[in-house]
């Protein structure tokens, strides 16, 4: 098939407020319920947020103590999968890891996990140490706050329950907000959504629609998976990954309810792929962005050209890559996790030739 | 962790939920413990570990101890590792997985001790089938000299797993009809019954008509998209193959091809929620068309208007199939004082009729047939906008002159009406 003649690599972001807006349900209570387990950030003061898909909300924990285990730090541990089942009394077959987060003050990590893969699926915290102990973090005692996801109504009033569900892909909380990426079962498009925090606000929420026009010259609704938030000349800005996979950035003040704001693609990052996790470190006084993926590896982005990087405008033809220059990190491979573990460190969650999931920390590259 | 005796859980309590206990789910062997020399410790008596089921839930109870065996354990307040190496529950890793028991950590859990037994409670419910192996260790009481001859005992114990006939099955795909454009966006695949979570695209395939599996038609989202019941799974045909332009497109070509039959295959080893496989594996024969790249149009919908009084259904049909979660969930009906009309909305007719059985009888006046703009046909057209649109454009214009106007980008809440009226 021939190539089309234009790129189309600007990102239209559209904020429009949404009626049914997200609003606080619950305050300052202890022991929150989980439906599920999801993606999971660090906020202020210890406060871990989590996504509750299945719940279709977000729940700050506020995690005092439990923000550290025996010790500080995180231990590496083989097998983190199979160690985890053991620990809950099943199979690593009957695991599954949604998330891994790690706090900025404890640098312990924290692994959202389902036990179970059937009716009785139980959402876990799990909290690693720096001597490599699982535990888990007791939920009835923790102080939370929740967040209600809005959910499009049905039109049949008689329904018994809305079928559409959405599913959080990324969080990141900055300055007092906390973005939200997520993605519906019914409508191929992704959401982005900002709340302040702490929730108690009035003004609870802001919704974006994104549309991102990323490959030939044709609309995508394509989805976001991970985003960081990053400073650009002193402006706030999202650095986010699609879906197959171009890389955008637009500013957060421009996200105002009811303006609508034109994202940049700063690269193409090639096809059939699917971004996990990024994260921004700084080496030798340059900062990077360093971003896991399904089947290309990890990546590592020097942020210098993000600032000067114009929009795309060519087309990138079969699977390839432009844009801003990345170097796909040799040693790597198999990631499914990835975050900071301190200024020198990642941590990641690889897949092994075995098939389990071990976690170790790595030496930013 | 193993938590120490929760506060007011006390010996008596556990005493008592054991004589009431509803049923000794597994008892799988007792063992006594031989060989001491004179100079040892006094022999064990006849130790039993087994399960059983206090209240809702069914833990590890170790009898057989006696009181002058028990009340040092009682009165040393165990911490969770002192309380680990005395009696340890641990999973039996399949036989077949590689791992080695002796490298797995204990299972979470608390330890409550009474007069008579020592009760191990896990974090979690033991799973039906699983086994698990439990160890416990004489010379770990406390104040009793190690003896080298008293050899740790070990038991493995487990839940019966019912055995269940299965009986879950695809009920509905929609689209339900059999035929569908080349540039199809998703499938929506309904259960008899909630499924388990899985990855689902490891047990749905699509097959040419030689039976050869179609390659990567369906995208790896990386996230399950079910509804929240568990009983629909939605499926999306990989745009990077649907749409002109992109690169998977231009490797692999659309999926589907006009002209051309293909079967969705489900693979019946899917569990649902009770882990048990479907009932009967499942095939849908589809025969392609070609692209749709039209947007949905309101104008082209027909109307069959109820009479005034009656309960009769309002039908609205289509000059092609919709999306059918789509339509159920986007289109609705108000009434001239804006109130919506509650109803069974249905499909019917290969999702190309909508219909809506009124709880009430139709009062006479005007109506309005109310959509939202979201609602896609089967190739992921909108109202007015067709999956594939040419942004860049529209975007570029924009840079050069001024902002996109509202005009260009609806609001997502967008409805648009069709109004009729009940005589």
């Amino acid at each position: 098939m021939p190539l089309r003649p234009v790129s189309a690599l600007a990102v239209l972001v559209a904020a429009t407020v949404i009626l049914g807006a997200p609003m606080p349900t619950v305050t300052a209570a202890e022991g929150p319920t989980l439906l599920s387990g999801g993606a999971l950030a660090f906020g202020p003061d210890d406060v871990l947020f989590i996504a509750d898909n299945a719940g279709a909300k977000i729940v700050a924990l506020e995690l005092g103590d439990a923000v550290t285990g025996a010790t500080t730090g995180t231990g590496d541990i083989e097998a983190i999968d199979r160690q985890i089942a053991a620990r809950l009394g099943t199979d690593a077959s009957e695991i599954r890891i949604h998330d891994l987060a790690i706090s900025p003050t404890s640098r312990n990590t924290f692994i959202s996990v389902s036990r179970g893969r059937g009716a009785g699926a139980t959402p876990v915290l799990v909290r690693v140490d720096g001597t490599g102990g699982v535990e888990v973090v007791q939920l009835d005692e923790v102080t939370y706050t929740e967040l209600s996801l809005p959910n499009a109504p049905t039109s049949d009033p008689s329904a018994r329950r809305n079928p559409r569900a959405s599913s959080v892909t990324d969080m990141a909380y900055v300055d007092g907000q906390l973005f939200i990426a997520g993605l519906s079962n019914e409508e191929f498009a992704s959401k982005l959504r900002s709340v302040n925090y702490p929730f108690t606000t009035a003004n609870a929420g802001t919704s974006v629609e994104i549309w991102h026009a990323a490959h030939g010259r044709y609309e995508t609704h394509s989805p976001v998976y991970t985003f960081v938030p990053y400073e650009l000349d002193g402006e706030q800005n999202l650095i986010a990954g699609y879906l197959c996979t171009p890389l955008v950035k637009f500013a957060v003040a421009d996200l105002q309810p009811g303006a609508k704001t034109t994202g940049t693609t700063i690269a193409e990052l090639g096809n059939r792929n699917r971004p996990i996790d990024m994260v921004v470190y700084e080496k030798g006084g340059q900062d990077y962005l360093l971003m896991s993926n399904t089947s290309r590896g990890v990546m590592k982005i020097s942020t210098a050209g993000f600032e000067t990087q114009p929009g795309l405008t060519e087309p990138v033809p079969g699977g390839g890559t432009a844009g801003v220059t990345f170097e796909t990190v040799e040693g790597l491979a198999g990631v499914e996790q990835l975050d900071l573990l301190d200024d020198t460190r990642a941590l990641v969650i690889a897949r092994n030739d075995a098939g389990l999931a071990d976690l170790t920390a790595v030496q930013l590259p | 962790m193993p938590q120490a005796v929760p506060s007011g859980v006390g010996p008596s309590h556990v005493r008592q939920r054991t004589r009431h206990a509803a049923v000794a789910v597994s008892v799988l062997g007792w063992v006594l413990a031989t060989g001491c020399t004179s100079d040892a410790p006094p022999p064990l008596g006849a130790v039993e570990i087994r399960l059983q089921t206090a209240g809702d839930s069914t833990g590890v109870e170790l009898s057989g101890l006696s009181a002058t065996e028990l009340e040092p354990i009682r009165d040393a307040e165990l911490d969770d590792d002192a309380w680990n190496a005395l009696l340890r529950v641990t999973v039996v890793p399949p036989e077949d997985s590689g791992a080695d028991i002796a490298d797995l950590p204990p299972v979470l859990g608390s330890y409550e001790i009474d007069e008579e037994r020592i009760r191990f409670t896990p974090m979690f419910p033991f799973d039906p089938g699983r086994e698990y192996s439990v160890t416990f260790d004489p010379s770990r009481i406390p104040g009793r000299d190690p003896a080298p001859e008293t050899s740790p005992i070990i038991d493995v114990v487990s839940l019966p797993r019912p055995a269940v006939e299965p009986t879950t099955t695809v009920e509905r795909v929609y689209p339900s009809g059999d035929r569908i454009p080349e540039n199809q966006l998703r499938l929506y695949l309904h259960f008899s019954a909630p499924m388990s979570d899985v990855d689902g695209l490891e047990y749905v395939s699509l097959r040419d008509a030689r039976g050869r599996p179609v390659e990567d038609p369906f995208l790896p989202l990386g996230l399950e998209f079910w509804d929240p019941d568990r009983r629909r799974y939605t499926v999306f045909f990989d745009p990077g193959r649907i749409k002109q332009g992109l690169g998977a497109n231009e490797q692999l070509g659309r999926a589907l091809d006009a002209g051309e039959t293909y079967t969705l295959v489900v693979d019946p080893a899917w569990p649902d929620a009770e882990g048990n496989p479907l009932q009967a594996p499942f095939e849908k024969p589809f025969t392609i068309g070609p692209a749709d790249v039209t947007p949905v149009d309101m104008d082209t919908w027909r109307l069959r208007v109820p009479s005034a009084g009656s309960t009769q259904r309002l039908v609205v049909s289509f000059p092609e199939p919709l999306d059918h979660a789509l339509m159920l969930r986007t289109i609705g009906v108000e009434f001239e004082d804006g109130e919506r009309v509650g109803g069974r909305a249905e499909t019917s007719n290969w999702e190309t009729r909508w219909t809506l059985t009124p709880n009430a009888t139709w009062q006479p006046g005007r109506y309005a047939l109310v959509a939202s703009t979201v609602l896609e046909d089967l190739a992921g057209n909108r109202m007015g906008e067709p999956f594939e649109i040419d942004r860049l454009e529209r975007v570029e214009e924009a840079a050069g002159t001024e902002e996109p106007t509202e005009d260009e980008e609806p609001a997502a809440a967008d409805v648009v009406r069709l109004e009729f009226e009940v005589r």
